[in-house]
């Protein structure tokens, strides 16, 4: 009995440690990313391009911390990822320190002179926003 | 007493409580000490993003940074928004520094040559506190925006 319970128990040890390690790189380090949406270009009616930074880098926190976006939200309404598709899982990795253009579509479309209200949500969780008032060319 | 001690009933269920307590504080202390740490990481790059400010203005033809925050700052990239062709360009300023107090400046070309160049757009390698961005200003107004490598922006108008 004390062999089985010694065997069950290394079991349940090593599940935990695994349990916390994947905690820790997953949901657990949402308080670590660290996105900035650098710039927001209405390339056409209904397109946009968004350029994102990640600035989750060694130098600003002592560890690397990659992201990926999920869905990106303008005015509280999902972006696609193009115009002939519904999808909204733009599955873009991010990595530390990389500067990432994400281009995505917009059925509504956009009117000069709206200000909108970008907001980012990446699988772990975090949010991002920037507000950008369009004028156009 | 005695009996209590011989008597081994029981003992795997002791043993395995105790193990079942230990993977418990492993596991927490494990994760609160981690959590604890990323916490500090993070509040870390926040007390450095409030004390890495800088602005941007425009002095004749040149783009003036001066870090005006307690630390130093490291520029990432300058984007150059021309909403009258609706083109966003963007150069890569090679993690330059900016010691506190400091300013950098940041020129333009003069070769016509560069009026709507590639993105990203070339650079000079930085001199003496300025740097040549490889764009041929329109004669209309474009903002720029200076980003640090915390995702601080900053943007002003440039005039022609």
């Amino acid at each position: 009995m004390i062999v089985v319970v010694m065997i069950g128990m290394t079991l349940l040890f090593a599940y935990v440690a695994v349990y916390a390690d994947n905690y820790k790189a997953g949901i657990g380090s949402s308080i670590l990313e660290s996105l900035t949406i650098e710039d927001v270009w209405i390339t056409g009616p209904q397109t946009v391009q968004l350029t994102v930074y990640n600035t989750g880098t060694t130098t600003n926190l002592g560890t690397n911390v990659d992201l990926t976006v999920a869905s990106i939200y303008v005015n509280g309404t999902a972006l696609t990822t193009s115009s002939s598709s519904n999808n909204i899982n733009f599955n873009e990795v991010i990595g530390a320190g990389d500067h990432v253009p994400i281009d995505g579509y917009r059925s509504e479309g956009f009117q000069s002179g709206n200000t909108y209200d970008f907001k980012i949500v990446t699988v772990r969780g975090s949010n991002f926003e920037a507000q950008y008032t369009y004028t156009a060319p | 007493m005695k009996r209590l001690i011989k008597n081994r009933k029981g003992t795997a269920e002791v043993i395995g409580t105790l193990l079942f307590i230990v993977i418990l504080l492993f596991f927490f202390t494990n994760v609160y000490l981690w959590h604890d740490a990323a916490t500090k990481d993070a509040n870390q790059l926040f007390l450095k993003k409030i004390n890495s400010t800088f602005k941007i203005e425009q002095a004749a033809g040149t783009i003036v940074v001066t870090a005006n925050g307690g630390l130093d700052i490291t520029l990432s990239r300058l984007w150059i928004i021309d909403n009258t062709l609706n083109v966003h360009y963007y150069a890569n300023l090679g993690n330059v520094q900016v010691a506190a107090g400091e300013s950098f400046n940041i020129t333009f070309s003069n070769n016509e040559n560069c009026y709507n160049p590639p993105s990203p757009v070339n650079v000079n390698p930085p001199q003496d506190g300025s740097m040549q961005v490889n764009y041929y200003p329109p004669g209309y107004s474009v903002t720029c925006t200076v980003i640090n490598t915390l995702g601080i922006a900053e943007s002003t108008t440039f005039q022609p």
